[in-house]
């Protein structure tokens, strides 16, 4: 493992730490900005009504958004945060990352085609449909708090960019990422959001792809001219220099808990599931996750080749960083073997890895709050007015996460990975026994949020703190160990407070009110036949969740 | 066996089996971490970066045509019986426009 070294100020490093030449880097920057807001513009007169804002008219192919989705869902994290926890954390972060991959392939096949069917904007309009107001507002604020959570880092992040590209300030420089981002958002909405995103995954691509070949020739790679896999015959060298670089590291429940965390609570990403809602039809849905896997293993295998690299590097040069600028890792490489030009497109990589995530959160809050909110409470407005609203909560969102960034509490910028600790138990349990089950409803779906949430929230080190679940460190910080818990309370919650609820006469609780949604949903004829209806698969669920909260509540 | 249960069936095993091949950290921590390489990489980092992934998509690729011959088939003879009481009721949100 690399031993970092204490905090350096700039320019206290043997190698190139900062761009020395900024007008090709800044042309390069430039035009992709120009690139951005053309095809916003282009697309801003398809914007109709709040399908053409929300999910784009519904008529995305499966390239396209494959390519989008993947780049929503890699972020500036894929650039920066992946190659400093690579760094640090080596293998085992691998195995974490690889996780996140199951994502899209199991919103398509848990919920994604269902819900692109039955018409939903986001997970909060099926809730409504499904459990009624209450559930949808409570889904609508999960939404809105995760997407918060997960935008700030992102805003944080890209500010922190141009603070060193240009030398502004942090506050001006978060106000112009603020308003560029919001811009291009506001003027075509999910249309201009869909076509961006899938470009910006192929600039972010070349931008890791392309340098990595310079770099890895230059580190003497036999393979350098295909770096996700050309670099094997390092491997003798980096055992060498860095012996437990190929370590497992942590023990299987670590792991297992990962796989809660971070497998199953992408899944519950709005401004992940948003992407499939905008398939031009259910079959392009289905075939995105191609695309998604081809392009997505592609980046992430480069991203690992950036990192091997870097800890190479820094062994045959002896050199050492300090651990907060190991999220510079990939720049200093470029610098080091190609620079500045060529850093000019990994940083235009970068910018696009944040922006096309922070735009799909801004979005996803967008649909929350214009659409699910204002249905939840059945405001009578129309259709131009909610669009409008749309419109309106885009450059609210803009602005408030702006505001919040600027002095962030430490509880929301220690980890964005925390909140997929809160999308795992609070909002991905509702979603697919929802759309499984006939049985469950909005008596045990909001207990279960609410269960799921206030679990990670009181365990979690970084918002309430001196509760915990028993782990330190990396583990803690992850909220791995509150999901361990968080997660099988969250699915007993469920099972056992829906299937009561059927049993008291007062609540009034009708497994077939639900058989026209269910078959509708599904594809079926509304042939008054009950699917779905057996209460069998969500006990076995629930007995499975026990040995799995034994397991969390043991000492880490 | 109905349709129904084939495809909840379907979607589960799919998922496990997706599950199972990516997240391969469970088992090399269980079972040990094989010792050969491929392409120069020990098998376990070879299998995280790249034999996963491949392994998701051929497997992806079995789940996909599964469901859109089969279930999708069965579905619509199922529509098709149905044609007569099909749409008699509208449900929740508005259906998207296009369908499979």
């Amino acid at each position: 493992m690399i031993r970092p070294l204490p905090l350096q100020e700039m320019g206290e490093y043997p190698f190139q730490e900062t761009f020395t030449d900024l007008l090709i880097p800044l042309i390069i920057i430039g035009l992709t900005f120009v690139a951005y807001y053309g095809i916003s513009y282009y697309m801003k007169n398809k914007i109709k009504g709040t399908d053409d804002y929300m999910v784009a008219g519904r008529t995305i192919g499966p390239f396209v958004n494959g390519s989008a989705i993947s780049a929503t869902w890699e972020s500036l994290a894929t650039f920066m945060g992946v190659v400093a926890l690579m760094v640090t954390v080596q293998i085992p972060f691998l195995a974490v990352w690889t996780n996140f991959l199951l994502s899209i392939p199991l919103i398509v096949i848990l919920y994604g085609q269902t819900l692109r069917r039955l018409g939903s904007y986001t997970p909060a309009t099926f809730c409504k449909d499904r459990y009624g107001n209450t559930m949808s507002v409570v889904m609508a604020l999960l939404i809105v708090f995760v997407m918060l959570m997960y935008a700030l880092g992102q805003f944080i992040g890209l500010a922190q960019i141009a603070e060193i590209l240009f030398g502004w300030d942090y506050t001006l420089s978060l106000f112009v990422i603020a308003a560029l981002v919001t811009g291009y958002v506001v003027i075509a909405g999910m249309w201009g959001v869909s076509y961006n995103s899938a470009l910006q995954f192929w600039i972010m691509l070349t931008a890791a792809f392309f340098p990595m070949m310079i770099v890895l020739h230059q580190l003497g790679s036999s393979g350098w001219f295909f770096p996700p896999l050309g670099y094997g015959d390092l491997v003798p060298e980096m055992e060498a220099t860095n012996p437990g670089f190929f370590d497992m590291t942590f023990d299987t429940r670590w792991y297992f808990a990962m796989f809660l965390a971070m497998a199953l609570g992408p899944i519950g990403m709005p401004h992940l599931a948003q992407r499939i809602f905008t398939s031009r039809d259910v079959e392009a849905g289905r075939k995105t996750v191609f695309w998604f896997v081809a392009v997505t293993g592609l980046m992430f295998a480069t991203i690992y080749s950036v990192a091997f690299a870097g800890v190479m590097w820094l062994g045959q040069e002896g050199f050492e960083v300090a651990e907060a600028d190991f999220d510079k890792m990939i720049f200093y490489l470029n610098f080091a073997f190609s620079g500045n030009s060529i850093t000019g497109y990994v940083v235009a990589g970068a910018i696009a890895g944040g922006l096309s995530t922070v735009s799909g959160h801004m979005l996803a809050i967008s649909a929350a709050v214009a659409n699910d909110v204002i249905e939840a409470f059945e405001l009578d407005i129309t259709e131009d007015r909610k669009t409008q609203a749309g419109y309106a909560s885009v450059i609210a969102a803009g602005l408030i996460i702006a505001l919040i960034a600027l002095n962030p509490p430490a509880f929301l910028v220690v980890s964005i990975l925390w909140a997929f600790a809160v999308s795992a138990a609070a909002i991905t349990p509702v979603i697919v026994l929802g759309v499984w089950s006939a049985r469950v409803n909005r008596y045990g779906a909001i207990a279960s949020s609410v269960v799921g949430f206030v679990t990670v929230v009181a365990l979690s080190p970084h918002a309430i703190g001196g509760l915990g679940a028993g782990a330190e460190g990396l583990t803690a910080d992850l909220g791995i160990d509150a999901i361990m818990i968080a997660f099988p309370l969250s699915i007993l919650t469920f099972v056992i407070v829906s299937l009561v609820a059927e049993r008291i006469d007062a609540l009034n609780v009708d497994p077939e009110s639900n058989r026209n949604l269910i078959n509708e949903m599904h594809g079926y004829p509304d042939d008054n036949v009950d699917r779905f209806t057996s209460a069998v698969p969500l006990i076995v669920l629930a007995v499975l969740m026990l040995p799995i909260l034994w397991w969390g509540i043991q000492p880490w | 066996m109905q349709t129904h249960t084939k495809e909840a069936l379907a979607s589960l095993i799919a998922a496990l089996a997706l599950i199972g091949v990516i997240h391969s950290g469970i088992w090399f921590t269980m079972f040990g971490t094989p010792d050969f390489r491929i392409l120069g990489f020990p098998f376990h980092y070879f299998w995280m970066i790249a034999g996963g992934p491949a392994a998701m998509f051929v497997l992806y690729w079995g789940y996909y045509q599964y469901v859109t011959t089969s279930i999708m088939d069965e579905k619509a003879q199922l529509n098709a019986s149905a044609g007569d009481v099909s749409g008699a009721d509208e449900v929740g949100a508005e259906p998207g426009d296009a369908d499979d």
